[in-house]
């Protein structure tokens, strides 16, 4: 199953002008932005280089819901040399107009947060961050892409409540509110002391 | 929050906007595409000044769980717990998935989900809240008649949890359960069933004897509804809104009630058979006359008949649901009724039972073999809040 949902289909013709082509001469430096990444370059130039726009992109933070997040209780888990681990899983949908790439994230109770996949069932940072298309859904769920929390000094447990934030590749940033839960599927036997 | 609905806003931010080569943009509304009856698309609000499955319609279908405490869960663990199964309770009531919900095409038929959460006197204890016991008795009474079975007795925690679909219910309980996991231990559960919406629109339904069961209940929204089930604080103002429920497995003897002649288990019930009017009246909701004699002046409605050993029952809010798991260890048939009523105090119900117990015509066919009590705290008002927080406060 494709983890990124295209929330629509039906299709609404915009059709736009370039910012760069109106420009006037007299400008010597011309700010632009990656359409994809929205970082900066200034150029000498009037006109913006392909795959750049003239117009300041909308901070991520305006364009990015993030719903049904939650976070992997660590009840059960045993002390651990360097810290504590666990990841949190959600919806991010985008809904502005460009791309956008979640590149990390920070938490007060986790030194180090990251954007990871699971690839041929190993676990690893994502390379070049997670890029949610304009207008798709990406569905972080276990098994697949996370937020990695690592180095911890205390465990998460069932019911609490925890904020961190998601960093993205414009400098954009989100604060998340998630329950933590425990994911023990089924498993009667559960024993909290083990 | 609706998320699909948030997300079909975002047409207008996108308009008007430089998008270089793709030149367009495609938004719309994300859809569940799965076809769904009104029966299944039907859902039932989960904040509210009073939990949901008392006052709400009854639904074709009931999952009622009871939850041990493990040792290590005090107050603080207790509310992680709430926290969680309210939250959850909200999502899926809404015909959403659980968080982390392991089957969530389970969670998209709703149908009329109710999920009521009840705290034993265990759980009081745990929290060392015991102060803040709001009920008049610490247990249901022993009654002569009982022959209660461990596996349908008692608990820490309660789940009533119920829809117009089985399936639905149990997913539900599956994904509170897991919510339950480092928390407590499910002790027991029982299964049971209503009538289905539109099969008696307007009467009410049949027992497993073949009686109407329900007459003389108080109607929800109404005055003596809310005097009846509805506590108002004034002992533990915590409590305010909330309520007590018995649950009674009751067994019901069918083989043998099979053999008793229907003037018989008319007299017993003081009910006529054909339209469960009171013995000597015409309409099921007619108030029985249990003065009235025969021509041989004898009265009409036995002095043991249940419903006149039962007349106080308008203090409590009857909601109960059959069950039929098949046979016993002793090959006789394992069917009866999940007696559940709900009441400001538990004290009303006991007096009810205590009158039954000691002169029901019907206790020689029927036989309680499970008892427990909640008490159901009042409802989460909103998003901000879970259910059991005024406990804490």
């Amino acid at each position: 199953m494709k983890n990124a949902t295209r929330i629509g289909a039906v299709v609404t013709a915009v059709s736009l002008l370039l910012g760069g082509t109106a420009a006037a001469a007299v400008t010597k430096h011309t700010t632009c932005y990656n359409i994809k990444t929205h970082v900066k370059k200034v150029v000498t130039t009037a006109k913006c280089p392909k795959g750049y726009s003239r117009k300041a992109p909308v901070k991520t933070e305006r364009g990015v819901t993030v719903s049904m997040a939650w976070v992997k209780a660590l009840d059960t888990a045993m002390p651990m040399s360097g810290g504590f681990m666990t990841a949190a899983f959600m919806h991010i949908s985008n809904i502005s107009d460009r791309d956008v790439t979640l590149v990390g994230g920070a938490a007060a109770w986790a030194p180090m947060v990251q954007v990871h996949e699971v690839m041929n069932g190993m676990m690893q940072q994502k390379p070049g961050g997670l890029t949610i298309k304009a207008g798709y859904t990406e569905s972080l769920q276990a098994g697949g892409n996370h937020v990695m929390f690592m180095n911890m000094p205390k465990k998460v447990l069932a019911g609490d409540e925890v904020t961190f934030i998601l960093k993205f590749a414009d400098g954009g940033q989100l604060t998340v509110k998630a329950p933590v839960k425990s994911t023990n599927s089924g498993s009667e036997t559960y024993k909290p002391s083990m | 929050m609706d998320r699909r609905a948030f997300i079909g806003m975002g047409l207008t931010g996108a308009a008007g906007v430089a998008v270089g080569a793709t030149g367009a943009m495609a938004v719309s509304f994300a859809r569940d595409l799965s076809s769904k009856g009104a029966v299944g698309a039907t859902t039932v609000p989960f904040y509210g000044q009073h939990q949901p499955g008392i006052d709400t319609p009854q639904a074709a279908h009931a999952a009622l769980v009871a939850f041990r405490l493990r040792e290590s869960t005090d107050a603080e663990r207790l509310q992680r717990l709430l926290r969680l199964w309210s939250g959850d309770a909200a999502l899926l009531q809404s015909g959403q998935p659980a968080l982390a919900d392991s089957n969530p095409e389970l969670s998209r038929t709703p149908a009329s989900l109710t999920i009521t959460i009840g705290l034993g006197r265990g759980a009081f204890a745990a929290a060392s809240l015991l102060h803040r016991w709001p009920l008049a008795y610490n247990e249901i009474p022993a009654f002569d008649i009982d022959r209660l079975d461990p596996r349908w007795t008692g608990g820490d925690l309660l789940l009533q949890v119920s829809a117009n679909d089985g399936a639905t219910v149990t997913h539900a309980v599956r994904e509170l359960m897991k919510d339950a996991l480092p928390f407590a231990e499910r002790v027991w559960q029982q299964s049971g069933w209503h009538v289905q919406p539109d099969v008696h629109p307007g009467e009410s339904p049949r027992n497993l004897f073949g009686f109407k069961e329900g007459a003389g209940n108080p109607v929800p929204g109404t005055a003596d509804f809310a005097s009846a089930v509805w506590n108002d604080g004034a002992a533990q103002p915590w409590f305010e809104g909330g309520t007590a429920i018995a649950i009674r497995r009751i067994r019901m003897d069918l083989d043998r009630w099979d053999q008793v002649p229907p003037l018989m288990q008319e007299s017993t019930f003081g009910r006529h058979v054909i339209n469960g009017a009171p013995l000597g009246g015409t309409s099921e909701f007619q108030k029985p006359d249990f003065r009235m004699r025969n021509g041989k002046g004898a009265l009409v409605i036995p002095e043991n008949a249940h419903i006149r050993r039962a007349e106080a029952r308008r203090n409590i809010f009857r909601r109960p649901f059959n069950y039929d798991d098949g046979l016993t260890a002793d090959g006789l048939p394992d069917a009866g009724l999940l007696f559940i009523a709900f009441g400001s105090d538990i004290d009303r119900y006991v007096g009810i039972q205590a009158a039954l117990a000691k002169q029901d015509a019907l206790n020689v066919w029927t036989t309680p073999v499970g008892s427990a009590m909640f008490v159901i705290p009042p409802g989460a008002p909103s998003e901000a809040h879970w259910v059991g927080e005024t406990l804490f406060a």
